[in-house]
């Protein structure tokens, strides 16, 4: 073992291996901030520039895009309100209004330190756990994921504030517009009118940019531009006693995180959210979340950035990719001759050992680039009112033609924003909306798929001790919030 | 009547538009099928149900007038708040329609620089740096870097050497 691990040492130790890896978290973060870029986007546009590189090299600066990617997406959500992934559409609650107080760089740096510490421990799962969380990931058949999912759900009562029933209406408008689109069953059209572009599908990234950015944008120019009130923390960074508050926070995040992230087909966003939910309810401060509170930061950051190394585990272990980016980077391994699974481990432990260096010090290099981008881009959130957001809007509108090259997503971004508007006005909170817009598709299909399991037997949902946990845990999650809201229904 | 019951009333109106109109008429339904949950309209149904259930029970408790929690403070409203959202709204329906026609850094510049001086900026060197120089390195960034074919409209032929 000691050979092969030397071995693997003398495959990454080279500046190409440790330049790559840099620049691929630089184009990651840079790309996730821009709204309507997405990672996997970009590692798809990275992966030709690896034909020609050593497997190691090649596979190393995709794995830097994707981890930059993640991390990326907080930074438009903190800055402007615009998420540039879903997963991230978790942090602006908390994010942008402690932006808007003056204190972009703090929140900036919160998620920073909350993403590279979570990296760093699913970075460590991924070493040390790989065998035990794949064979747990295994575990996870449709009926186990429907009722995870359903837990995660019990979220919106909490992001709902003092107004339970509009918030459960909330989400019951994104639970129906994720239904737009193609049946998963039997592929019929569902709300599609006609539409070729709907039955795809309404897309993430124009509906989370209408529903938060614009609104904003709007309400703005009813507003008249005040000067802001002296905040002592504006332009300050996060301290030492942030780091130390929210580190309990990171920790139960990144364990959140790698746990979710190791079951394919799960991702950062239901991770960020359900990091989020349990942040808040055992917070001692769970009445400022959704107002500007860095531990909503560090819980949303760390569930996401926890799935990053995890991801990899169903790919490395079994050869089954997680998400869209790992089906991208399975490719990659593919046309470098490379079959991961548990051969992989036989046949070339050494080249394993290479990325898994490379993998820890992907953690290192995201904390620079990640200081490096925040000194630089945390005064975009000083640029006044009147500059920032007619520079936001053009922004938003190349960000949702660029996901699928289509006009229609424009259009369905300025709708989005009419309704959000509409929803600030009448005061119903939007991220209940965007919980279950963004919950609702996985919701729905394991809950038709578990059905189909079964031959329409309800059974199985109760089927395995893994649903009886979930089960138990949303009623317990279902009761808390009730006694807590009772007073406050609206 | 406040808010809280006209949220009541939307969503009471959504969910009933939903349970009558669009889900009969919007979704599809094969003519034989197995288990009855499996239905493609098995679930958008029981999501309509709820929402108009949820509508319902916020005019309930909202049939009473109530005073009204605003949510911008009276001296954050702008004089000429209506005419202003009015506006812009009015320019995001324009900005929108002529997208395909003229192009994404025709309108985006047309766009931002009437935003700008709608939004009260009134230094033409901003106006115009901002108006030219963002949706020209937007337009670079997306077409040479990420390779999306952004619509070029009636800069086409100008455009099309780069």
């Amino acid at each position: 073992m000691l050979d092969a691990l030397q071995e693997g040492f003398f495959l990454f130790a080279n500046w190409q291996n440790l330049m790559l890896l840099g620049l691929g978290v630089t184009i990651g973060t840079f790309v996730g901030a821009v709204p309507g870029m997405t990672t996997p986007m970009a590692v798809a546009l990275t992966l030709p520039f690896t034909f020609t590189l050593h497997p190691v090299s090649g596979i190393l600066l995709l794995l830097g895009v994707y981890k930059g990617g993640l991390y990326g997406g907080s930074i438009t959500a903190i800055l402007i309100k615009a998420p540039g992934t879903p997963a991230a559409s978790c942090t602006l609650l908390d994010g942008y209004p402690l932006a808007r107080r003056g204190e972009a760089r703090r929140a900036l740096d919160i998620a920073l330190y909350s993403s590279c510490i979570a990296d760093f421990i699913s970075n460590l799962a991924l070493i040390l756990c790989a065998g035990a969380l794949a064979t747990l990931a295994l575990a996870f058949g449709s009926p186990e994921v429907f009722t995870l999912i359903l837990f995660s759900l019990t979220i919106i009562a909490s992001v709902s504030g003092d107004q339970l029933l509009k918030g459960l209406g909330s989400a019951a408008f994104g639970l129906i517009l994720a239904v737009v689109g193609l049946d998963l069953v039997y592929g019929t059209n569902r709300f599609v009118f006609g539409q070729v572009e709907l039955m795809s599908g309404l897309n993430f990234i124009p509906v989370l940019i209408g529903l938060f950015a614009l609104p904003e944008i709007i309400a703005f120019f009813g507003r008249s531009e005040s000067v802001r009130k002296h905040n002592p923390l504006a332009g300050v960074g996060a301290t030492l006693s942030d780091l130390k508050k929210t580190l309990p926070t990171i920790i139960r995040g990144s364990v959140i995180g790698v746990i979710l992230g190791a079951i394919p087909g799960i991702g950062g966003a239901p991770a960020a959210f359900l990091s989020y939910s349990e942040a808040r309810r055992t917070s001692k401060n769970a009445a400022n979340f959704g107002k500007g509170e860095i531990e909503g930061i560090a819980a949303a950051e760390s569930g996401n950035n926890g799935t990053a190394g995890a991801t990899l585990i169903p790919l490395l272990a079994l050869g089954i990719p997680g998400d869209i980016t790992t089906a991208i980077i399975l490719g990659a391994f593919m046309i470098h001759g490379l079959r991961p699974g548990p051969l992989m481990f036989q046949d070339n432990i050494s080249l394993i050992y290479a990325l898994f260096i490379g993998i820890m010090m992907s953690s290192v290099f995201l904390f620079v680039v990640g200081k490096t981008f925040i000194r630089l881009i945390s005064r975009i959130a000083d640029i006044p009112h009147r500059i920032l957001f007619p520079v936001v809007l053009v922004l938003c509108v190349f960000g949702a033609y660029a996901v699928n090259n289509t006009i229609f997503d424009v259009t369905i971004m300025f709708v989005m924003g009419l309704l959000g508007f509409a929803m600030l006005k009448l005061q119903i909170p939007a991220a209940p909306f965007l919980i279950a817009f963004i919950l609702g598709p996985m919701l729905e299909d394991n809950f038709r798929q578990s059905l189909l399991m079964s031959r329409g037997s309800w059974t199985i949902f109760f089927s395995s001790p893994i649903c009886w946990l979930f089960w138990s845990l949303t009623v317990l999650a279902v009761f808390l919030l009730v006694r807590r809201n009772v007073g406050s229904l609206n | 009547m406040n808010k809280h019951f006209f949220s009541g009333v939307f969503m009471l109106a959504v969910g009933l538009l939903l349970l009558l109109l669009l889900i009969p008429y919007g979704i599809d339904t094969p003519k034989k099928i197995r288990y009855a949950a499996l239905s493609p309209t098995y679930y958008p149904q029981i999501v309509a149900l709820i929402l108009s259930v949820i509508g319902a029970a916020i005019i309930f408790r909202n049939r009473k007038p109530l005073k009204l929690k605003e949510t911008d403070e009276p001296d954050a409203v702008h004089p000429n708040a209506q005419i202003r959202i009015g506006s812009f709204l009015a320019l995001l329906a324009v900005y929108s329609l002529s997208l395909e026609f003229l192009g994404f850094v025709l309108s985006g510049a047309l766009a931002l620089a009437t935003s700008l001086i709608l939004s009260g900026e009134r230094r033409a060197i901003i106006i115009i740096a901002m108006s030219l120089l963002l949706p020209i390195s937007l337009f670079l960034f997306f077409f040479k870097v990420a390779y999306v074919p952004v619509p070029n409209g009636l800069l086409a032929p100008f455009i099309r050497w780069i």
